[in-house]
């Protein structure tokens, strides 16, 4: 048995050292993200043609289902190898950078002066962490208010506007739940991107400016206020928003939607698609109050192990360029990262998407992806809303242990 | 000492080292198994409980840091409530689960017509992957879901089961019972295994069903409820899956379960070492209550051919 | 249950039988409404997978074509396969040599083995799991099937040694003695008389590798890096979308995987249910 298993062994390594040698003649890059082959069919037509164009470099793809993505990309690290090129959601993008794994992309881009870079500015700084340039986002989505026509028509409510408060959106959600036909006017959901977006277009905060800070943001009065009553909307008899066991009964907030039973959500671009589907009259606009609100994305970035940086630069390149965008655009309805396709679009949008395309020029970039104190304050402002939710203290113990918990995360 | 013990040494000698080259040639397989793949790895995480290591910049990171992990663990408010979550949830489902899938199997154990098929019936749970069955109990455990119209027609309002944190654990366990089909099949050969004519003579003794259970079906089929115990305590203590597929921890860490904490340790805050660390505190946990069984066993199990563990 | 009692003891078999049934098909009924729910949501059309109805107003079998076509889904199954078999080759047959050698012999040091056995399974996956992967990738398994194969010949599975060494060890020693006085030796005695005693404790390990390994996700995901050699758990998550979820396409491959081990289950159930008797009972 043993000599058997030896034998297998060596013939293991002559496989791996021929397999080695083939590859020498190429510089490949390996390149990893989640999704499937169909959401995917943009990257590879690119990499397809790449590979063709190229004679030096091959890329090799590796799409990963979304459920085991992190498992795979860990293991594969774990090693010191991993893969050339890694993709990233933004809510992971400091953390990756806290632990040193991807590459600082400014030397190369400082050697590349003929580089070509059309990205629109505020989505290509979504990938600078601490002043560097670490990704290159190549799909995003901006958060902005869903809202049922036949719902709003149903009860003879006015739709949103763009000059809408919170107030007017709170007082037509009153109008809107109408208990009898189990319906509600407003998602207060928990999703933190949601209720964060929420807070920042009434002009509240859970860091400060240059998010190094959270005393006087996440504790404030102001913000406790509008916490209990962000809060209150989806509580009690008189609620407005579905609560836990609402959901559970209607088949979650999307069905819900879908079903006329819900008249307004806050929600990405990705829900475009599922609404379709579904043949919901349904309409956007931007958020209320001053329409500030989360843009999500996702990027890719070169890991620290690659050894052909350059190699890499070019593919990145590649991946999150022009034509890559325009291929996206068309095979997934993924929006253009470049401006003037982005206006090209704009009439095959569809009336109804419009106010997604309104959200984009109020898109901030999410707390997380700030400063280092982010993704703690993110996390302790979770717990906090779920123990107010299940009424674990007062309003403002709880957001004075979350300053607690923001300083103790900083401290290790 | 008398000539015949005398003469009889030399031979339990031999025999004792015939009994010890088979034994140890049978279990060859697993013991080369047991250096080549698994001690390896075990080894490793025990090493890796005395690091820290943030696993993506890779090995070289590797930083020994002596008992520091220990140390934070014992000052750790969420292990002491992943513990608490996890010594409930042990307390509750084994014993539950025991005794239901044995009262199943006793039912599957009669016989009907098209018991074949009923019984195929018991054994789908296991089949379902969890990504289809964790949708579904999301359903069934919701505030109008099956479990509360039941409970309606006893005149009792059930909450919406997995989203408060009073129930949430409880959802869980209740899910659970559906998953043991494969308990079930062992309890139910293990009854096959009893023989009729035992029933048949303490029939005639006049002892009533009560009787006969604790009196015969128990004792008869006790190593299996050993087996079943002990593969119960090994799985119960490392509940993870449903837990990270339906509530995540939540609400309120009310379902933290002990490998669930683990596991955000390792993966989503990149503490391997910590992480590792609290893996062998539960391996410790998890040996006690094993070995407590099977010290009990002596008691209670009844073995045809003495071959205790 | 026995004939010897009276008339009026037969009645009341017959209500005990007459309830135990009617508790039987409650219980299947439960059991099988999230199954019914499954095969419903399969058939759903596109449209109506949020409608919160249980039943399709139509039933879409394009359902099933379509989510065939829609992963490789012959290639993933063949995927499976290779690993599959195998597994279930080496499993039952080390865990059975392994679990005879625990059962049948006084050999030194067995107890403190056999409690190792069981160790190997208190220490949480999640942290041999990485660990294990820098093994198999040190000595090139990587993007192989040989991790998710080869471990399976060296009786990995303490659960399934144990659960055969229980069983044999509810045979009584006499049969393989009376072989071993007839001049057989150990391993003559563990094929000739030992493993056809066996079956039913065989074909549940066989059962039991069969599922587990049929829907490892884990193992393929972190060990197989081309697309060309995923499986179908792999193939199956595929469908769960990052942002929209085709749940009725989902459940339909979810059937189709299923249903193989819903035969095999059926096709054993019969050698199994006679007597994984793991009991001190006289069977066997």
């Amino acid at each position: 048995m043993k000599k058997l298993l030896a034998l297998a062994l060596a013939l293991c390594m002559l496989l791996s050292i021929t397999a080695v040698a083939v590859a020498d003649e190429k510089t490949v890059i390996t390149v990893t993200w989640w999704g499937d082959t169909d959401s995917s069919k943009a990257e590879l037509l690119m990499i397809e043609k790449f590979n063709a164009e190229h004679d030096d470099i091959e890329i090799r793809a590796d799409i990963v289902p979304g459920d085991g993505y992190g498992d795979r990309l860990l293991t594969s690290f774990s090693s010191g190898e991993g893969y050339d090129i890694f993709a990233s959601g933004e809510g992971d993008f400091y953390k990756w950078v806290g632990a040193n794994m991807p590459l600082s992309l400014n030397d190369l881009i400082a050697n590349d002066p003929d580089w070509n870079n059309e990205m629109n500015e505020a989505i290509y700084n979504f990938g600078n962490i601490n002043g560097d340039q670490y990704y290159l986002v190549r799909d995003y989505n901006p958060l902005a208010l869903f809202y049922n026509k036949d719902v709003f028509d149903r009860y003879n409510v006015a739709y949103p506007t763009a000059d809408w408060t919170w107030d007017d959106a709170i007082a037509a959600a009153k109008e809107l739940t109408v208990a009898a036909d189990n319906t509600f006017g407003f998602n207060a959901q928990s999703w933190e991107y949601a209720a964060l977006t929420y807070f920042a277009s009434k002009g509240l905060d859970i860091v400060n400016e240059d998010c190094t800070a959270v005393e006087g943001y996440l504790d404030s009065p102001e913000f406790a206020a509008a916490l209990a009553e962000y809060v209150g909307f989806s509580t009690g008899d008189d609620r407005i928003s579905p609560d836990a066991a609402d959901q559970d009964t209607f088949g979650g907030t999307s069905a819900m939607f879908i079903n006329n039973k819900l008249a307004m959500t806050i929600s990405g671009a990705w829900d475009k698609a599922t609404f379709e589907n579904a043949g919901v009259n349904y309409g956007t606009e931007v958020v209320p109050g001053n329409h500030d609100s989360y843009l999500c994305a996702s990027a890719f970035a070169i890991s620290k192990n690659c050894k052909n940086p350059e190699a890499a630069w070019e593919v990145i390149k590649a991946l999150t360029g022009t034509e890559c965008s325009e291929l996206r655009f068309e095979y997934t309805a993924a929006l253009p990262t470049v401006d003037s396709l982005l206006d090209a679009m704009r009439a095959d949008y569809g009336e109804a998407n419009l106010g997604i395309l309104a959200s984009l020029n109020h898109a901030i970039q999410p707390v997380g992806l700030r400063g280092a104190i982010g993704n703690p304050a993110v996390t302790a402002f979770r717990n906090a809303f779920e123990r107010v939710q299940f009424n674990d203290g007062t309003v403002e113990q709880i957001l004075a242990d979350a300053v607690a918990e923001v300083a103790e995360a900083i401290a290790e | 000492m008398s000539a015949i013990t005398a003469d009889k040494k030399p031979k339990t000698n031999l025999n004792q080292r015939r009994q010890n080259r088979y034994g140890y040639a049978f279990i060859a397989p697993w013991l080369i198994g047991l250096f080549l793949f698994t001690l390896i790895p075990m080894l490793f995480s025990l090493f890796l409980s005395f690091c820290k290591w943030d696993i993506v910049t890779g090995l070289s990171s590797i930083q020994w840091i002596g008992t520091q992990n220990f140390t934070k663990i014992f000052n750790d408010g969420k292990f002491y409530k992943a513990l608490e979550v996890t010594f409930k949830y042990c307390l509750i489902s084994i014993p539950a689960y025991q005794i239901i899938s044995l009262i199943v199997a006793m039912l599957l154990n009669m016989r009907i017509k098209f018991m074949h098929g009923i019984r195929l019936i018991f054994f789908l749970p296991s089949i379902i992957p969890t990504i289809a069955s964790s949708m579904i109990w999301m359903q069934m455990l919701g505030k109008e879901g099956i479990l509360n119209q039941g409970l309606a027609l006893l005149g009792i309002s059930g909450p919406s089961w997995l989203k408060t944190p009073q129930t949430a654990l409880y959802g869980l366990i209740i899910m659970g019972v559906w998953g043991i089909g494969n308990t079930i099949i062992i309890y139910l050969s293990g009854l096959q295994g009893v023989g009729e004519e035992l029933y048949e003579a303490s029939a005639i003794d006049g002892a009533n069903s009560f009787q006969r259970f604790f009196k015969i079906t128990i004792p008869m089929i006790s190593p299996t409820i050993f087996f079943n115990v002990v593969m119960a305590v090994i799985g119960s203590f490392q509940y993870f899956t449903q837990a990270f597929v339906m509530t995540e921890g939540g609400p309120l860490n009310s379902t933290l379960f002990y490998n669930l904490y683990l596991y955000t340790k390792a993966y989503k805050d990149l503490q391997m070492g910590y992480a590792s660390a609290l893996a062998w505190i539960m391996f410790v946990i998890i040996l006690f209550f094993t070995l407590l069984v099977i010290r009990s066993s002596s008691f209670w199990v009844y073995y045809q051919n003495d071959d205790k563990i | 249950m026995s004939v010897v009692t009276g008339a009026k003891n037969k009645i009341s078999v017959k209500i005990g039988r007459g309830a135990a049934m009617a508790i039987l098909i409650f219980l299947s009924v439960l059991v099988l409404i999230p199954l019914v729910w499954t095969i419903c949501m399969s058939l759903k059309p596109d449209g109506e997978i949020y409608n919160g109805r249980f039943f399709p107003t139509a039933l879409q079998f394009d359902n099933y074509i379509r989510s065939v076509t829609k992963i490789d889904f012959f290639l993933y199954l063949a995927n499976t396969l290779k690993i599959v078999i195998p597994s279930v080759i080496g499993m039952v047959f080390s865990c059975a040599l392994v679990a005879y050698g625990f059962s049948r012999f006084d050999f030194k040091g067995k107890r403190a083995w056999f409690l190792i056995l069981l160790a190997t399974m208190m220490i949480p996956g999640q942290v041999t799991m990485i660990p294990q992967f820098l093994l198999y990738r040190m000595i090139g398994w990587v993007n192989t099937y040989l991790p998710l194969t080869v471990p399976a010949f060296f009786a990995t599975s303490g659960y399934n040694v144990f659960l055969m060494r229980s069983f044999m060890s509810g045979i009584p020693k006499d049969f393989d003695e009376a072989a071993t006085i007839d001049g057989a030796g150990p391993l003559r005695s563990f094929i000739r008389i030992m493993l056809p005693m066996c079956q039913p404790v065989l074909m549940a390990v066989t059962v039991f590798t069969f599922m587990g390994t049929w829907n490892d996700f884990n193992g393929p995901l972190i060990y197989l890096y081309d697309a060309k050699k995923y499986t179908l758990s792999l193939g199956l998550s595929f469908f769960k979308g990052l942002y929209t979820s085709q749940w009725n396409l989902l459940m339909a491959a979810t059937v189709l995987v299923m249903l193989p081990i819903l035969i095999l289950f059926f096709l054993a159930q019969d050698y199994i249910i006679n007597g994984i008797s793991i009991s001190s009972g006289t069977k066997g």
